[in-house]
């Protein structure tokens, strides 16, 4: 099909008012216009008679419906007519098939107990299942000599999976496809057949134990359930289909779509330019183009190029110039660098205190709104999120952090629940630390730390496990130094302990529940933690429905699960959804893609730690390489240095467009000589842009010391934030 | 080209010079850098980062060329940034972390552990005397052997690229009979079991780090083709320190260019005994065929006496020293010339006295009393001039330092744990324990004196009376988190107390203020913590040897997942763990006029005072013959284990037959650095040289007699001779 015809975007609703059937496809600006366009389209079909259940909406991510639902409704005359609508991402279309369908598949799959239920393995207790696999393995010298911290490996087997399964082809031809593309030394060759055993064993174990993994689930609805007719009479329900983000499907969804569209009455599909930004999850903006030549009508919503958009051409132009030289001028150079502002330092802590300082001067001179300040870096560590809240804090601007959850360990809020846990179960052996008593007092309290750390000394009884008593406290001075609120509160915390002591033994997300819903919860509860303790409470229901098929019974599954989330082998490793984040406040996203793969636009951006390497997505992992992996990768031919080069070029360019696209005024370039453990910064990103600061010199401001000896850039270097630690599960 | 720059002869100016002259030369797109092209500078230390990129700058500006185009890196850090370019090439991924010296230690004392429990016998029957069986004070010494025969193995293999199984197979098999072959298989075993911690906890040493930047290149020709590019020419400073791993590096990089420049002087070359190191190599290329050797044999940095007496050093070994193998090892023969009239850096005048001094004390403690006391006259009758005091071990150091404070003398300490770095430790500690017991007033004090650590405030008038204030707080929940409702003043956080001040009310308050902010970042990880406490009390210059605590925390922190900042802060006050912290080479020094220096003498090179005093100078410090006492030598095991093995390994992996014994080669390593080691000291001194040793000096519990060193006796008859001849020429 030829290009698009361009039309404003009041000419494109226009036409999607028309319920003409048909499959439709549209190419969307980034930002908020692709949700625009599906909401139009669908108070369309539904104005049009078109009964909810038959239509069917595929997002990208799982949370984004809510707001689906939300402004549907709102657009609505029978808001109640938006509940109906099915709103699922890929992966949530697939797994319901399974569940519905399980009888049809078991027994073809292979599963060892096809008469009973599955049960569905999460991102966690599949890494828990694989650490189970992979440990004995390392004990016998699988993978020696990687320098690879235990939890990276398991990820990267299961990106394994994952990507097989997102890319339809066996689960056999993931080590043959590593080998073969591989081009370093022979003797690493050996790593791809241990990861291939650990994977191939991996998915034995699940089909002996009914267990259903991503990837299986994946598996089963596209291997197994579409082709068959129980799955095809549940599918044609769905006669009219819109998607969103097209260029985030994986091949899989691809090939649903393609089959799909040609039984429906109408398809949208909106595919937003320049996206396409989580190839290293298994999609495929290629293969998404693919279904234009399945549409009837090809539009596109016109996006003239604005100044912050020069920018993006000007780093990519750079970029392209390091894979083939071609020392030519930057066409966009001048106007590129009046959008752009720079903020260098030598050290990473005064950058940070000078974006602090940019960032309240913005609010207070009346420049910006907070709501219009977003904060995007590649990852956000401790003291980023620190510094920036304290400096921010300061001055009433209020600031929304959306992060990366590594492990949750390394959440207070979850070691005091865990604590308390201990304590609230008397058959429990383990003693819980006394600091993560104090953390789990502070937490259901709402203590400073001072406090926390005095009332848990005095009323922890650690020989014993237990909490002691008010009576046996009242002698002590802590009435008058928790104050009497305080000590109320304690006496029905105890309270509420002991009446779970005393009962019979609960499961532990149980209890999680109940000490969420009866002592957490309170009106002023930071919504981020309601969101933390959401996913901790369905980390540990899914370990205890997943314990039979690991061999742990009873009491061993609360206990061994708290061990697990002490020992690390629980990793979160979520990121909290963008919806989250108030839209009134400064707004701190990492990593990057997370930001763009919400809608959510900026007058003022401020791209931090440009130097970093973590900009430059590394694709290829000792374990696990996508772009080998995909399915469009031609089996036998060798990853060169030169493709990973111009495919990290690649990405980097897409985030550049993603986010130039997303501001519509300034962007505030920030960057450190050295980074927090003194290294030299150096990107192919920080290297684009001081070219354009240097070379140009119109851009006033910046700071002495950059007449010191220019960032330089390296046109070799760069890796994404958390490539091989991302979920696995490919559209959620 | 390889330039041979004797001491003073201007190695930074014309690296800068010639750094300038390829960028005057890009600018038309002429010469080797092509349009694009930049210089890589490649120094030793990263106090010299600063310095030469100082120093191009100001030579770029004088020029009024933009300052760019240049990139100045240590070894570390430029193999740093290509293995996290390209993680996957290399085993390893990018968020793997660069192991601290400390956690490097600790891995190999921990393997050494390991294997000494499972070879009781084996190294039972190591121990001197007949009996061979086990005692205790021979597994205490044994457990030092094994820890320094390991690093040694474990540095020498890394950078011959040389793995465990490569060691152990080595030292096995008939051809590897002896003592020397026995302790290369332990040494091997021991870095098997260090190197399995290493990989397992997802981090590399520093070793690693060169060994796999050198494996990508090797691997990865796009890699190093685009580097090459990148960097047509690369200049190496200091390359007469370069290891083997650090040639074969840049070898690859200018393979394609041939625009490799190395400036070094192979006569100061004063760690290979102790680093894989080695002399050899830059005299090697200088001599190559297709190498343009350039002397810089002028120097303008010492009076004619001093340089004459450190030619007289070189002559004297080259031509005349006792043991003939020396001869040839030790200097290059090259020697260094005045510079001429007009030139910008004359030598100093010789003075009409004696400008150089040999001198004999009785007793160690007379040597070092009248130095620190004549080295304070001076510095305080000539404020314009600079003064040191060069040591050969810390231990004296210490001892002259001790002098010093008592006389109340200021002066920079640059010993192996100098008070600054102490310090950082000392502060990051009593910070973390506040946070890590806010409810303790031990607390609140050592927190109190972390923040006058910081802020280096000098001693006050007064005893300071907040710090036995804070001690005795008995409410710091009201000092540190107050509330809001409660109408309170600083003093009812403290037991009635009389005669306190209000200045120091007042500065507690702003005290109590400014530690309330670090509470809520006890919720971090350790690491993320300590960054953000040392982002609020430290200098920027500080905050990489906070990385360093912070990177020994999370080490600790994974290592044992049971412990909470209590115990982590514990370990980190610990004394003995916060000496192994300590060994930060110290960033950019220049000494000041009319404050006295204390160095030892590897800390010396590259800096020059008016007057140095030489301390020391024995036969114990210099061995001159193989029959002398050398360091760690153990008389049962025929010398140095750790340099036994190393050489027997070296020999051995060479495929040669060595033609002398391991351990004779290891003393004549050492006596040849010895004497490179006395030329570096006695090429620091501009106009006046002071040498001397005692005749008793303290070994252990005991007092000792030990004869000066033979340079010493040498050197003093040559200056003698000159003198005579000098005064007679006067005279006539």
């Amino acid at each position: 099909m030829a290009d698009p015809e361009n039309l404003p975007l009041d000419r494109v609703l226009e036409r999607l008012k028309d319920p003409t059937p048909g499959n439709v496809w549209v190419e969307s600006p980034q930002g908020p216009t692709a949700r625009h366009l599906i909401l139009t389209q669908l108070q369309t079909w539904l104005g049009a008679g078109i009964a909810p259940r038959h239509i069917l909406v595929l997002l990208p991510q799982l949370d984004r419906r809510e707001h689906y639902r939300r402004s549907l409704a709102a657009m609505l005359d029978d808001p109640a007519l938006s509940a109906g609508v099915g709103i699922q991402t890929y992966y949530g279309l697939a797994s319901r098939a399974v569940r519905l369908l399980w009888p049809d598949v078991a027994a073809a799959a292979g599963f060892g107990n096809p008469l009973d239920p599955p049960v569905f393995l999460t991102y966690e207790t599949a890494q828990y299942l694989m650490s189970q696999i992979v440990q004995p393995k390392v004990s016998e010298g699988y993978f020696e000599g990687l320098t690879m911290r235990p939890q990276r490996i398991l990820s990267q087997l299961l990106d394994n999976l994952n990507k097989a399964a997102v890319n339809g082809y066996p689960l056999e031809e993931v080590g043959q496809r590593l080998k073969a593309a591989w081009t370093g030394e022979a003797e690493s060759l050996r790593y791809f057949d241990q990861a291939q055993t650990c994977i191939e064993v991996f998915r034995t174990h699940c089909l002996q134990h009914n267990l259903v993994d991503i990837s299986l689930a994946i598996d089963l609805f596209h291997r197994f359930l579409r082709p068959g007719d129980a799955c095809e009479a549940y599918l044609s329900q769905f006669t009219y289909l819109a998607v969103e983000g097209v260029e985030e499907s994986v091949p899989v969804a691809q090939d649903f779509l393609a089959h799909h569209m040609s039984r429906t009455s109408a398809s949208l599909l909106v595919h937003r330019r320049h996206g396409g930004f989580r190839v290293f999850l298994g999609v495929d903006p290629l293969g998404a183009i693919d279904l234009r030549d399945r549409c009837n009508r090809s539009i596109g919503v016109d996006s003239p190029l604005r100044p912050v958009d020069t920018l993006a051409e000007h780093i990519i132009a750079d970029l392209n110039d390091l894979v083939q030289p071609t020392g030519g001028e930057r066409p966009h150079a001048e106007t590129a660098s009046t959008t752009v502002c720079p903020i260098a330092a030598r050290h990473r802590g005064e950058m940070i205190d000078r974006v602090a300082t940019q960032v309240v001067e913005l609010v207070r001179s009346g420049d910006a709104e907070p709501g219009q300040i977003a904060i995007v870096a590649p990852y956000a560590d401790g003291v980023l999120r620190f510094v920036l809240q304290q400096a921010l804090r300061e001055h009433d601007i209020p600031f929304a952090v959306v992060r990366r959850f590594e492990s949750l360990r390394e959440e207070p809020l979850v070691r005091g629940a865990l604590a308390l846990a201990a304590l609230a179960h008397e058959g429990w052996t383990m003693r819980p630390h006394p600091w993560d008593v104090a953390e789990g007092l502070a937490a259901v309290m709402d203590l400073d730390p001072v406090r926390a750390a005095i009332l848990g000394r005095a009323a922890y009884d650690r020989g014993n496990g237990c909490l002691r008593s008010p009576t046996e406290l009242a002698d002590s001075d802590l009435r008058e130094r928790l104050g009497n609120e305080k000590r109320t509160i304690y006496e029905g915390v105890w309270q509420w302990i002991q009446r779970m002591r005393e009962s019979e033994s609960m499961p532990l997300d149980h209890f999680l529940r109940r000490l969420f819903g009866e002592i957490l919860s309170r009106p002023d509860l930071d919504p981020a933690h309601g969101t933390l303790f959401a996913r901790f409470i369905a980390s540990a229901e899914a370990f205890r429905k997943t314990a039979p098929a690991l061999n742990l019974e009873g009491r061993q599954i609360g206990e061994r699960y708290a061990e697990m989330v002490a020992e690390g082998v629980v990793a979160a490793a979520y990121e909290a959804p963008m919806s989250q984040a108030v839209s009134d406040a400064v707004l701190v996203v990492a990593p990057v893609t997370t930001y763009l793969l919400d809608e959510r636009q900026a007058r003022y951006q401020f791209w931090l730690d440009i130097g970093s390497i973590h900009w430059w997505a590394p694709p290829h992992q000792p374990l696990t390489n996508p772009h080998v992996l995909a399915r469009r990768w031609p089996i036998g031919q060798a990853w060169t240095d030169r493709l990973d080069f111009q495919q990290r070029n690649d990405v980097l360019g897409r985030l550049v467009r993603g986010l130039c696209a997303r501001a519509s005024e300034r962007i505030y370039l920030c960057w450190s000589e050295l980074e927090t453990a003194g290294a030299e910064q150096d990107s192919p990103l920080l290297q684009a842009v001081t070219d354009l600061v240097l070379d140009r010199s119109v851009i006033q401001g910046i700071d002495s010391r950059q007449e010191g000896p220019d960032q330089g850039g390296f046109d070799t270097l760069g890796l994404d934030a958390v490539p091989d630690a991302g979920p696995t599960d490919p559209d959620d | 080209m390889g330039v041979a720059a004797v001491p003073g002869s201007g190695k930074t100016a014309t690296i800068a010079a010639l750094t300038s002259r390829l960028l005057e030369q890009r600018v038309d797109g002429k010469g080797p850098l092509g349009r694009r092209g930049r210089v890589l500078v490649v120094t030793y230390q990263n106090a010299a980062v600063d310095t030469l990129r100082g120093r191009i700058g100001a030579r770029l500006r004088e020029r009024g060329l933009p300052v760019t185009g240049f990139d100045v890196r240590t070894l570390h850090s430029l193999s740093f940034g290509l293995v996290q370019a390209y993680p996957g090439h290399v085993g390893t991924t990018t968020d793997f972390r660069v192991l601290d010296e400390a956690s490097a230690n600790a891995f190999v004392d921990r393997s050494v552990a390991d294997w000494s429990r499972a070879h009781v016998s084996t190294w039972g029957r190591l121990a001197p005397g007949e009996g061979n069986v086990y005692d205790e004070r021979w597994e205490g010494q044994w457990q030092r052997i094994a820890r320094s025969l390991a690093s040694s193995i474990i540095g020498a293999a890394k950078n011959r690229r040389l793995e465990s199984e490569a060691v152990i197979r080595l030292a096995t098999g008939e051809h590897a009979q002896g003592l020397a072959a026995q302790l290369v298989r332990i040494g091997g075993q021991i870095f098997e079991g260090y190197q399995r911690l290493v990989e397992t906890s997802g981090s590399i040493d520093f070793n690693d780090m060169v060994r796999l930047a050198v494996a990508l290149l090797e691997q990865a020709e796009d890699v190093t083709e685009r580097l090459a590019q990148r960097w047509p020419v690369i200049l190496e400073d200091e390359a007469q320190d370069s290891v083997p791993l650090q040639e074969e590096l840049l070898g690859r990089l200018t393979a394609a260019t041939g625009n490799w420049i190395r400036v070094g002087d192979p006569n100061q070359s004063i760690t290979s005994t102790f680093t894989a190191a080695n002399p050899k190599l830059l005299r090697a290329y200088l001599e190559r065929h297709d190498v343009i050797a350039v002397e810089m044999s002028v120097s303008g940095r010492s009076a004619h006496r001093i340089q004459n007496l450190a030619n007289d050093l070189v002559r004297w070994t080259c031509d005349r020293y006792p043991l003939e193998a020396i001869r040839a090892r030790a200097f290059r023969d090259q020697s260094m010339q005045l510079t001429e009239v007009g030139d910008p850096q004359r030598n100093p005048v010789d003075s009409d006295g004696h400008s150089i001094l040999f001198r004999q004390f009785e007793h160690r403690h007379e040597e070092l009393l009248d130095t620190s006391t004549r080295a304070a006259r001076f510095a305080g009758a000539q404020p314009d001039a600079t003064v040191a005091i060069l040591v050969p071990t810390n231990k004296m150091g210490f001892d002259v330092a001790e002098l010093l404070r008592e006389r109340k003398v200021g002066f920079d300490e640059r010993l192996q744990s100098s008070r600054n770095v102490r310090s950082v430790v000392d502060t990051m500690a009593r910070a973390l324990s506040l946070v890590a017991q806010p409810a303790n007033s031990r607390a609140l004090e050592r927190a109190w004196q972390s923040l006058e650590l910081a802020g280096g405030d000098s001693p006050r008038a007064t005893p300071d009376q907040a710090p036995r204030l804070l001690r005795s707080c008995y409410r710091p929940e009201q000092l540190l988190a107050p509330r809001e409702e409660e109408d309170w003043v600083t003093s009812d956080a403290f037991p009635p107390v009389s005669g306190i001040d209000s200045d120091t009310w007042h500065r507690i308050d702003r005290f109590a203020r400014r530690v309330a902010k670090w509470l809520p970042a006890a919720a971090l990880p350790v690491d993320q913590l300590t960054m953000a406490l040392a982002h609020d009390l430290l200098p920027e210059d500080d905050l990489a040897m906070a990385h360093e605590i912070a990177m020994f925390l999370r080490r600790l922190s994974d290592e044992h997942p049971a412990w909470r900042l209590p115990e982590l802060v514990a370990e980190l006050s610990d004394a003995a763990v916060g000496r192994s912290l300590l060994s930060q080479p110290d960033e950019g020094y220049e000494p000041q006029p009319g404050r006295i220096t204390l160095t030892t003498l590897h800390k010396a090179k590259g800096l020059e005072w008016d007057l140095v005093y030489v301390l020391g100078v024995d036969s114990v410090e210099y061995p001159a013959t193989l029959e002398d006492e050398f360091r760690g030598h153990q008389q049962h095991l025929g010398g140095d284990p750790a340099q036994l093995a190393r050489t027997w390994m070296l020999n051995a992996a060479d495929g040669g037959q060595a033609t002398l014994d391991g351990g004779t080669e290891g003393r004549l390593d050492t006596i040849a650095e010895r004497l490179r080691l006395l030329y570096v000291a006695i090429t620091r001194a501009c106009r006046y040289l002071s040498l001397s040793f005692s005749e008793y000096v303290p070994m252990g519990q005991r007092t000792r007699r030990v004869e000066p060193a033979l340079a010493f006796e040498q050197l003093q008859t040559l200056y003698q001779a000159r003198t005579v001849t000098s005064d007679k020429g006067a005279g006539a």
